[in-house]
């Protein structure tokens, strides 16, 4: 009985080993970071950039770049295959950069071929290339002598740590996309002086990029969705109700500017949002922060507990502005990162609403904003 | 016990002392061994013989002799019993028990023409001295080891536990080569079945020579086919001691230095006798370590070769550079590399145990780190294995006892090769089929994997971790202890304060 068992198990296991493809880390090409961009000869294909480790007992280079041309992603991939050695496989891809062309047209078919594959990362970062993401990744690469890919997931990770812009990693892009009432954002990269950097946020309207609004309003996005905690901001505000508290003899001595340009880090931002009369469109956004004092532009004696009043004030006034503005950008854009349409769809019976209804009646919503700031700290010396 | 010679059962005596010489010589075959010496004492004929290197010389001089020579008067063998102030010697009559008694170091005292025949046990045990406890190294605690005398482990197991409660039953087991055993528990406290269910085991072995506990406890363990020891064979007699007082069992056996303890579950052989004599918090952490070092033992070679044969997916990316460099350069694939390199392992370490202390390091270290940074510098493998395979060597010493400790060195080589073939799918196969087992097993009748499986909370705190001393008050209810409280719990959170 015992040696049957034994015998039929390893049979089994013997055969049932070759079942499995083996992928031996080193006959790998393992994709890091994709870019993805219309090709330029001809626009009905898309080209992949791809950066990508691969393990060379005699060669130190462990990051390569290869391209390919498909219609595609899966296609380009192959393609770009060709150029390798090694097969390139996506299991430990941590970017994709779209180029911002193809985010114009829509970048559902792509993810939803990442999404599809077991292998991918579900906490794979999704950014839009300023220019094309070839030109991002190809000259960072040469500039900056380590590995883009990298980088540029580092760059975009340390800022979703602090909460600087929603978080972008694929699950949240495509359940975002997929919600009705609800757009997804993107960082925007840009190359400046052939380093990367981001400069802003992308909005999306479904799947299509529309518009880009400044890294601050990605916080205000943010804010909306999620409680923020320690996020490091600098805002202004205008300088003339501080002018008498403002030490003229220390400190930069002449100052012609308009606006007091103050640091914070903020130490925790909420947002709550209400449909307070469903028919006319009309939110109330109820948002408290409470601020940390890091650096004023000019010398304040914040001791003084007036000054820290007026700033408190100043800045709810500045945030209100801004989201204002914002609302308004977005409303023209056609787009509702804030998710004002899922807070409408539940209010509404049977919760019946169809991404177009909504599309048709978001520009006429209206929100009132009230920020409460709070100063909490203002350094060691107080 | 068989009776060797059995046409000769009924008794030979009287004799003269010649033919008395010529039987027991001719019984030990071209053998010089006996010494048959004849005394002739006021016209009567007395003649002692005995094997000189099974007794004392100097015993039989001034024990027997002395006396025999010194009385002046007629002997008899009634009077030698009388005289010789002796109180071992006994009348014998047949010649099987005098021939088997000249081995077990009997001197045997004939005068010519009696009806029987005189002899004193003189038995000379060649032993050791108590040394310190070589394969279960502690730093704390006592440091006594058992030794091959029974007697003498005996004697250990009085001092230890004292009291009239202590049971120690003697067995003899072998047919053709006896040797004594004896079954070690508490009356009061062992669970009367489990002490019916060894004995019984022991009584009815039917073997021929038991060489050693060890050897015992496979004839008597519940699964003689399984990997896993069901018995906790120890050489500290605090161990034993400790198990036998909370109500287990233990079995000593002539010539062997360890004991057997049992019913046993799994995590006993992850606790030290330390555990106990360090403070709750330290013992407890170490307990838990030794736990996390099995896994890691067990696991952690076949999930650097799953992942790197099959999920590059799930290592970390800064950690993919590394490990890939390094691969880059072995020529085979990740299953080869680690069996090569554990098999390297498993040599040294057998190396080390064949060799005499001091080679024995030497080897550790030529082995360990010249044969090592060789291997990676001629790319046989990759330095990151190395290190894993270290680690798990390392995680399988932490392991009490050894017959455990060899257990999970064992498993690792086919978990490799079901991760090498199957990936996590095929360590998933193996970690079911080792917990299947696992519950399926028993110690002694009792299930192996208790406290946990069948659940049982109030011995959580004697297994997984240790609470301080005053609160485990209770003996391990697992084994149903015909008594389970140890001591009063209040009196003993009671502190004693000098000043009320």
């Amino acid at each position: 009985m015992l040696i049957r068992m034994t015998s039929f198990m390893l049979t089994s296991l013997l055969l049932l080993g070759a079942c499995l493809p083996a992928k031996p880390l080193e006959d790998l090409a393992i994709i890091n970071t994709r870019g993805v961009d219309i090709a330029e000869d001809s626009s009905d294909q898309i080209e992949t950039t791809i950066i990508a480790y691969q393990f060379d007992a005699e060669s130190q280079e462990i990051t390569t770049t290869l391209s390919g041309l498909g219609h595609t992603i899966k296609g380009a991939r192959e393609d770009a295959n060709a150029e390798a050695g090694f097969s390139l496989s996506p299991g430990q891809i941590r970017l994709e950069l779209y180029g911002k062309e193809v985010a114009q047209k829509g970048i559902l078919q792509y993810l939803s071929s990442a999404v599809r594959d077991a292998r991918v990362s579900e906490t794979m970062l999704i950014a839009i290339a300023n220019t094309s993401a070839k030109e991002i990744l190809t000259k960072g690469q040469d500039e900056l002598s380590l590995n883009i890919g990298q980088y540029l997931h580092n760059l975009i990770e340390k800022e979703i740590e602090e909460d600087s812009f929603p978080d972008i990693y694929l699950h949240e892009f495509t359940h975002l996309e997929a919600d009705i009432g609800y757009d997804p954002v993107a960082p925007i990269i840009d190359l400046v002086e052939n380093k990367p950097k981001i400069s802003g946020i992308a909005l999306f309207k479904g799947d299509k990029y529309v518009d880009e609004v400044s890294l601050l309003e990605g916080y205000l996005v943010n804010l909306m969705q999620k409680t923020t905690r320690s996020t490091p901001l600098e805002i202004s505000v205008p300088i003339k109700p501080f002018l008498p508290y403002i030490d003229k003899n220390r400190g930069k001595a002449d100052n012609d500017d308009d606006d007091l340009y103050i640091n914070v880090n903020i130490e925790k931002g909420k947002s709550k949002t209400k449909l307070k009369d469903f028919k006319n469109l009309h939110f109330d956004t109820t948002i408290n922060l409470k601020l940390n004092l890091l650096e004023t532009s000019d010398l304040l004696s914040v001791e003084n507990e007036h000054v820290a009043d007026l700033l408190e004030k100043e800045i709810a006034n500045e945030f209100t502005k801004q989201y204002t503005n914002l609302l308004a950008k977005l409303q023209e854009a056609g787009t509702d990162p804030f998710g004002l349409g899922a807070i409408y769809r539940a209010k509404k019976m049977d919760s019946s609403l169809t991404d177009e209804e909504w599309r048709e009646k978001f520009p006429d919503a209206i929100v009132d904003f009230h920020v409460n700031v709070k100063l909490t700290n203002y350094g060691g010396i107080q | 016990m068989r009776k060797r010679l059995k046409s000769e059962s009924k008794g030979i005596f009287p004799i003269k002392i010649d033919q008395l010489e010529n039987l027991i010589t001719s019984n030990f075959e071209n053998n010089t061994d006996v010494s048959f010496s004849t005394y002739e004492y006021l016209s009567q004929k007395i003649a002692v013989f005995y094997i000189p290197y099974q007794v004392t010389p100097e015993k039989v001089e001034n024990l027997l002799l002395k006396p025999l020579s010194e009385t002046k008067a007629e002997w008899s063998s009634a009077s030698i019993l009388n005289e010789i102030p002796l109180s071992s010697g006994k009348l014998e009559t047949k010649l099987e028990v005098i021939l088997e008694g000249l081995i077990s170091g009997k001197v045997f005292i004939y005068v010519e023409n009696e009806d029987d025949i005189v002899y004193y046990p003189m038995l000379k045990i060649e032993k050791r001295a108590l040394a310190k406890a070589e394969t279960e190294t502690v730093v704390l605690g006592p440091q006594v080891a058992f030794t091959e005398s029974i007697i003498t482990n005996l004697n250990i197991m009085r001092w230890r536990i004292r009291s009239t409660d202590l049971v120690l039953e003697k067995i003899m087991i072998g047919k053709r080569f006896p040797r004594e055993v004896r079954m070690i528990y508490v009356k009061s406290i062992a669970n009367e079945t489990d002490v019916n269910t060894m004995r019984e085991r022991l009584q009815e072995l039917e073997v021929d020579e038991i060489e050693d506990s060890n050897v015992l406890m496979q004839f008597i363990e519940d699964s003689s086919t399984s990997i896993f020891p069901q018995f906790y064979s120890t050489e500290l007699p605090d161990r034993a001691s400790y198990a036998i007082s909370k109500g287990r069992i233990g079995v000593l056996v002539e010539n062997s230095p360890s004991a057997i303890l049992a019913p046993t579950t799994f995590f006993s052989f992850f606790e030290s006798t330390e555990d106990l004599y360090m403070r709750w918090n330290a013992g407890s952490f170490l307990r838990i370590l030794r736990f996390l070092a099995m896994f890691v033992s067990v696991l952690l070679t076949p999930m650097y070769v799953a992942a790197v044969t099959f999920h590059y997916e799930i290592i970390p990316p800064q950690l993919l550079v590394s490990i890939g460099q390094s691969r880059a350069s072995v020529p085979f694939p990740p299953i080869f590399e680690t069996l090569f390199i554990e098999l390297m392992i498993e040599l040294l370490r057998e190396a080390g145990a064949r060799l005499p202390t001091k080679v024995g390091q030497t080897i550790g270290i030529v082995g360990g780190v010249v044969v090592g940074t060789a291997a990676v510098q001629a790319g046989i493998t990759s330095n990151i294995l190395i290190i894993f395979v270290t680690i798990s060597a390392l995680a399988s010493f932490t392991v009490p006892s050894y017959l455990m400790g060899s257990t999970i060195r064992v498993i690792r080589f086919p978990m490799i090769l079901l991760a090498g073939m199957l990936g996590i799918i095929g360590i998933m196969f193996g970690i079911c089929f080792i917990i299947i087992h696992l519950l399926k097993l028993t110690s002694l009748g009792r299930p192996y994997l208790t406290p946990i499986y069948p659940f049982r909370f109030e011995d959580l705190n004697k297994v997984l971790f240790r609470l301080p001393q005053n609160y485990q008050w209770k003996r391990f209810a697992s084994f149903q202890p015909k008594n389970l409280t140890r001591f009063q719990k209040r009196k003993a959170n009671e502190k004693k304060d000098i000043d009320e």
